[in-house]
Order: C-alpha cells, then structure tokens, then sequence
C-alpha cells in the first residue's frame, strides 16, 4: 500500500524490470493485479497482510500526525501528558522527555504557545482485528471498536473515563495494536463539541479524526539498523578519539549502542579537519577536546545514546587504566589510541586483573597500505603481546601482522614535533572504523569465539612511492586476496599470556 | 630466553672468509699464472680447483692475519706410473719456487708463503694429485722431499667429495648455511681457546665432519613474515650437547688411566678417523673444552638481558662477537 492509499504490485527496489519488453511489464502486472484480487479475504495470510499494511493505510486517511517515543508494551489504560507547539505533537513517557525530544530533535519552536493535554493510551487485546478503515469515523464507532478489542480491566478502565461529564474539550487517544512484528499504534483526535456537560459516552456532537503516528522510540528506530534491541543497552569504553575513533564513535552511535564513554585529552584543531569525523564548524564550539565536541555533535545526531566524554584526571589514558574496575565495567573496551604501548598497557592489565572485557585496537598503517582491527581478551590462547613478541624470545618486536617491512620511519615533521603525523587518508580511517565497529558488534552479540585480527588491505603504491616497502605478508595477503580475518597465533615467548 | 641471532649474524660476518674474499682470490690467480707460466716442459698436463674450507664455504679468518688457501691440482697422470709420489710436487715447487721467500713440499702439499710489504702473510697449499688412474680415484701426493720411502705415497683421497656431501646435506639453502654458519662458530671457539697447544686443537675438517654428522637446523616458521627464522644460539647449543655426547670414557690398560675418546669418520676417501692424531690427554682436554663451552651456552640461555648474554659469548669466542644492550623501543606503523 503507497502512502497515497493506493495498492501496489511491486516495490522498485525489489525487482529489475526489462524496459525494453513495456507491453510485457503491462501484462504481468495484470497478473500481479489479479492474483491479488484471488487472495482468500478470510485466511490467515490476508488478515497478517492488511494488519502489516495497516499502518500505511492509516497514513493515506490520516490528516493528523504526532511523534511517540514511547516505549512497547502493555499500557492496559493509561492517561499520559502529551505536549502539543502548533502541529508538534510528541507522546513520550514524561513531559519533560517530550519537550526535550520536541526542541531538540522535532524542530517545534520554543514559544508560549506550547501546552500539554491528557492522552489515553490503550492497550487492544492479541488477536485484535483492526479497526475497519474508513474516510470518517463516528464516536460511537470509534468507542465500540475500543470496548469490543481490551480486556475486562482495561474495559473496566475506559468506561469509568466514558461515565466522566465534560463540556466540550479535545481528547487523544492512542490504541496499541499487537501484531507479529511488535505493537502497532495508530490514533485519534476526538473534539467534544458539546456545550452542556454531559457524559463522554453520550455526547454525539463529536468530531473524530485520524492521527497518524511516527514512532521515534529507540526500538522501532533501530530495527531498521538490523540491530538487536540489547546492543542498545551495552556500555563501551572508546579510547582515542582522533580519525580512526571520532568514525568508530560514529558508528557505534548510529547501530544504536547504549552508552559509549570517551577518553582523549587531545584539542581539535583545523588540521585535523580534513582526517576528523568531526568538520570546521567544531573549531567554533566552546570546548576544544575532541572527546566533548564528539560527545556533542553524536548527541545532536542519536538522541538515545549516552554520551559520556570522560574528564578524569586530565583525560589521560595512562591513569584512567590503573584501577581495574573501571575497565571492568565495560562490555567492550576500544582503543583508537594508535599508540601500542598504551593498548599493551591495556592487554597487560587485562590479563593479569583476569578482567574478561574484551578488548579492540584498531589503526591504520600508513599511505592507505591498509589497516587492522585486534579483537583480544575473547579467548586465553592468545593476547596483543603475542603479536609483539619475537618468535624465539620474549623480545618486543614490531606488529608482527604488519603490512610494511619493520624498521621504517614513517612520521612526517613539517614544523615541530607537536605536528608530525603518519600520512593516512580521512578513508582509511573510515574503513579501519567500520572493521572495528563490525567487530565490536559481533563481539557484543556473542559471535566471536577466537582472538582474531580483521584487516583490509589497500594498495601498496603511495607507500612505494613515497620510498617505503611493503611486508612480505602484505605481498602474501595482496596476492591471496585474504582480506579479511586471520586467527592470533600465540608466542610461545609470550610474557603476558605465556609466563612461566 | 633472548633472541642472539643479531649478534650471531654480526659475529658471523665478522669472522667469515669466503671465496668472495677478493684479495685471498687474487693472489691464488697470480700464483696459478706464474705456475701456467713456469713449470716444466716434462710436466703432465693438469687442471686446478678450489678446495678445503674456502671452496666449501665455511673458512674463518685467522687471528694472527695468517690466511690460507688451498688450491687442488689434477694432473693427468696414473699414480701407478709415478712410484714417487714426490715428482708432481716438484713440478709445482720448481716452477713457483724464487716467486716469494719461502715455497716448501710439505707432507700433503706444496706451501708457498706469501709476504709483501705490510701485507698479511698468505699461505697457499697446493694439494698435488694424481687423476688419471686405472680405479677411476684420485690419489693425493703424500711426503715429503727427503722423507725416508715408507713415508712416500699415494693415497686415495676424494677432495671434493665432503664439498659435495656437506652441499648436498640440505635442499634448503638456508638450511645449509646455518650449517655453515655453526661450523664457522665451531672452528672460532678452536681459534680462540688457549688450552687448546699445538695439535691438541681438533682440525677445521673435524669439527666439519661432527657437524655434518650431528648438526640439527633449528628454525622456526613466522607466519607473518612468511619464512623461517634461523636460530643459530640453539643449533650450536644441541650441537655442542651431541659432540660432548658422542665422547666416551675409555680405559687404557697398559696406562691404567681412563680418558674420553671420540671418533669420527671422514665420510669419503679415505675415511679416516679425524682425532686419531690426538694423544689421550689432548683428547680430555678436548671433551673438559667442550663440557665448558656447553655450560657456558646453557648459563646464556638463562640470561634474561643481551648484554650479559653476550659477555658469556664473548669468553667462548673472543671480541669479534658483539655486545648488545637490550633495546626499549621499538619502531611502528601504527597510528589512528
Ligand atoms: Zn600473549
């Protein structure tokens, strides 16, 4: 059913049509047209059908719309506040989250003209038909369907507000019907015209109108990010905030993570433009922390999502790891650090605090050669150190998974050392970030049995050009074409996961 | 556990002499051409090739700056027709002889010693043999110029063929350079042990042999790098425990003494054993030197830093091994 009520045969997206045969699409869609038409209307199937389709029949009759942020599940009979600026209506679990949602996310203007009314919110009973669609309804209908779709408590419920006498006056009432695929809700605006006080029940002078409603609540808003509603209540530690976490932050928030704490003491400043989540327009914000100016602009984006940019003790790293219950509390710990003498840091505590948290580095390596994702602390087999440590020693060496010859010097000093940087594109990190939020999400969903390392390889040109080599592994990986994972093996030198 | 092989590579470049050596090649090429160009009209033809440790890779420089090569000459000749074996090595002599101070027949070749200027002393020996022989062997000119008869010989004698087994131990050739390379080590901790007198030292081509004999490749594969990574701390280590294995005590009766002995075979022509020239005290002399260096390799494995590592190594080998301080940084690729 299209939004203008009209039925339809086929979805664009969903089929590839030879337009080069028009008299033949014409023909198949008469058979679509007809095959339709034979649907039993008293199986089971057609009545799924239209209570799927229901919603959007009920946007073609609708002329009245409001946003709900409530949240699924069995109202029986509530009365709730609903806060109304000129045609902004929001319905959420209190007044003050409506009024945020309204300003914040819903454009309505903040004036004197705002007030909030009474909504009836109603639970239907499972089994429920729908309403029987119709241009207009009458109040009786309307008052019927209700006492003939709840249960004994909710009818109880209702005809006391029927019994109440009123004179005139706007009320909202808000049915949640129980489908397959979660509740569907759908309203009305009933306008009492009455003069004297009468009984709701009674009154006949009534206006009813249909009001379509926009789900804003955090479930249905991410079913369509194909996420499972308990990612929605993970807490994850995001270390780093540069390139590569400022687009894994993004990321998180936007697959509907819960609550994401960010930790960077680094300022945002217009050289980082050009490589940060983040544009020109943070440079004019009050903070200059990357962590602040991320927390708010993803704020500003995902209105669910918990946002917290950590001030502890300077924002640094280094002491916030030292107490192990902080690491402990997370789901999933991230570090976007780029320094891998913090994130050994991070697996050192990890293991030895036998904290179970699982733990992800992601970086890039330079001139778009490629870029990794480290997933540890999944299993005891393995750990970071062993990607560090000499195959006959417990030396420290090098990232041994790396895609360039070891022993290069890739940072570029232009003026100062506080400026030096590894060239890397604004891509790159994008592509390192969505490695390591599919990791974070599969790791969070229980996926992930193994340690394992996720990388994609690029090409090795600006490397060469620039006078670099690439790794014999980067060669073998290249030619193999193995993007992708390959399991951690262990040191057998290890000094973290393999003391003696 | 460290990792030395940094320090073995470095100590292997350092001591190393190999055919590459392009001053040791010059003065054999001189000398090759003043005896094209001098030597009798009555001698046979001959043809020449490299042999000993030079040709077989795994010559060490010597300390005193007394470098030697060894050079074979085939001549077409049956031993059978030369009952004095000490004729070719005249040959020889003759025609190199006045070229530099001293050209000498010595028991098993011809020695011409080398001196020019402040230039290292060179020695060359020419090993003289007879090819051309009714058995299809070669057979070495053994004697010297007034040696009494019975010292005079021919003996059947294969140079080329330990060249060839040691080459062929290993299809890999990073394999057979480790080999090599253990074998150098080998022949340096000879060089440098002072207890070692006069013919107490085991031979270059002993220790060459206990190693083809009982040398295991100790390597590891990296995956990420793709390769194998050489190990040459162990690979000497478990050589050395198999050498000091292969002793045994033994029991004179006539001295009443007990002592080790060890054996072993020449695997070609003429198979001889290569410590029979060694008195019984030589020979526990030999077995005290190799239980010392084995605990000396077994107190580095427990070294926890490099440069303390290294010092235990330096006592084994002399100064050419380098001292190393363990590293606190390491570079990266990495950033976000
Ligand atoms: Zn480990």
């Amino acid at each position: 059913m299209g939004a203008d009520g009209k039925l339809c045969l086929l979805d664009e997206s969903s089929v590839l049509l030879n337009l080069a045969m028009p008299d033949q699409i014409l023909l198949d869609c008469f058979d679509l047209a007809y095959n339709l038409l034979l649907v039993d209307m008293k199986s089971d199937n057609y009545k799924k059908e239209i209570l799927r389709e229901f919603n959007s029949y009920w946007f073609a009759s609708a002329k009245l719309y409001m946003y709900s942020a409530i949240e699924e599940k069995n109202y029986g009979y509530s009365e709730m506040p609903m806060f109304i600026s000129g045609n902004i209506r929001v319905l959420a679990s209190s007044l003050p989250e409506e009024k945020y949602l309204a300003y914040n996310y819903l454009k309505a203007i903040d004036d004197d003209k705002a007030f909030s009314a009474n909504c009836n919110v109603i639970s239907l009973r499972k089994n429920s038909k729908p309403i029987v669609l119709k241009e207009l309804y009458k109040w009786s209908e309307v008052r019927k369907y209700i006492l003939d779709n709840v249960s004994g408590s909710v009818k109880r419920a209702f005809q006391r507000f029927l019994n109440q006498t009123i004179s005139g006056g706007m009320k909202y009432i808000v049915l949640s019907l129980p489908s397959e695929h979660g509740n569907i809700l759908f309203g009305f605006r009933v306008n009492f015209r009455n003069k004297r006080r009468e009984k709701i029940e009674k009154i006949t002078n009534v206006k009813v109108e249909q009001v379509y409603i926009y789900r804003i609540d955090r479930k249905y808003m991410l079913q369509r990010s194909g996420m499972e509603e308990d990612i929605s209540k993970k807490q994850i530690l995001l270390l780093g905030c540069g390139s590569v976490g400022g687009y894994i932050a993004n990321n998180l928030c936007q697959l509907g993570i819960g609550s994401i704490d960010l930790l960077d003491n680094d300022l945002f400043s217009k050289e980082n433009v050009h490589r940060h989540f983040l544009g020109f327009d943070s440079l004019m914000c009050k903070s200059s922390h990357k962590a602040v100016l991320l927390k708010e602009r993803l704020e500003q984006m995902y209105p669910y999502t918990d946002i917290d940019s950590l001030d502890y003790e300077d924002r640094s790293v280094e002491k916030f790891i030292l107490k192990k219950d902080r690491l402990a509390n997370y789901d999933i710990i991230i570090s976007a650090l780029g320094e891998p003498t913090l994130n050994l840091e991070i697996n050192r505590i990890l293991y030895e605090e036998k904290i179970s948290t699982p733990f992800i580095c992601g970086f890039n390596e330079p001139y778009g050669i490629g870029g990794h994702a480290v997933a540890v602390n999944i299993d005891q087999h393995s750990c970071l150190r062993c990607l560090y440590t000499d195959l006959m020693s417990d030396d420290l060496v090098p990232f041994r998974a790396s895609l360039v010859e070891e022993g290069q010097h890739f940072k570029k000093n232009i003026s100062g050392c506080s400026s030096a940087f590894v060239p890397y594109s604004c891509l790159d990190s994008q592509q390192t970030a969505i490695l390591v939020a599919r990791l974070a999400i599969e790791i969070l969903k229980g996926e992930v049995e193994h340690n394992k390392i996720h990388s994609w390889i690029g090409k090795s040109d600006a490397l060469v050009n620039a006078g670099f080599i690439p790794s014999a592994f980067y060669q073998f990986r290249k030619t193999n074409k193995s993007e992708g994972e390959v399991a951690i093996m262990t040191a057998k030198h290890c000094p973290i996961c393999h003391k003696k | 556990m460290i990792n030395l092989q940094k320090e073995f590579i470095e100590f292997h470049d350092k001591i190393k002499l190999d055919n590459e050596n392009q001053i040791l090649r010059d003065k054999r090429d001189i000398l090759l051409q003043k005896l094209k160009e001098n030597i009798s009209k009555d001698a046979a033809v001959y043809t020449t090739f490299n042999q000993g440790s030079y040709a077989m890779g795994t010559g060490v420089k010597p300390e005193e700056e007394d470098y030697d090569i060894d050079v074979g000459i085939r001549f077409d000749i049956n031993c059978e027709d030369y009952e004095d074996p000490i004729v070719p090595k005249k040959w020889v002599r003759d025609a190199l002889d006045g070229h530099t101070k001293s050209v000498k027949i010595r028991r098993s070749c011809v020695t011409v010693t080398y001196q020019k200027g402040n230039e290292p002393i060179y020695h060359i020996d020419f090993a003289i043999y007879a090819n051309n022989n009714d058995d299809g062997n070669m057979y070495i000119a053994k004697g010297k110029e007034f040696s009494d008869d019975s010292n005079k010989f021919w003996e059947l004698s294969d140079p080329l063929g330990l060249i060839e087994k040691i080459d062929s131990k290993f299809t890999e050739d990073e394999d057979r350079y480790q080999l090599k390379r253990i074998i150098r080590y080998m022949k340096k901790w000879k060089m440098h042990n002072s207890n070692f007198t006069g013919n107490g030292a085991p031979t270059g081509i002993a220790l060459t042999v206990l190693a083809y004999d009982y040398f295991v490749v100790s390597k590891e594969y990296d995956p990420y790098k793709l390769k194998y990574v050489y190990n040459d701390f162990e690979a000497l280590r478990s050589f050395v425990l198999a050498i000091k294995n292969s002793f045994k005590l033994q029991h004179n009766s006539e001295t009443g003494t007990f002592y080790y002995n060890i054996e072993s075979y020449l695997p070609v022509e003429p198979k001889n054993n290569l410590f029979e020239k060694m008195t019984e005290s030589q020979l526990n002399i030999l077995y005290q030197e190799v239980e010392s260096m084995l605990g000396k390799l077994d107190e580095v494995a427990t070294k926890t830093k490099k440069c303390d590592a290294c010092e235990i190594l330096v006592k084994i080998f002399g100064k050419d091994f380098p001292i190393t301080v363990d590293k606190s940084m390491v570079g990266t690729s990495e950033s976000a």
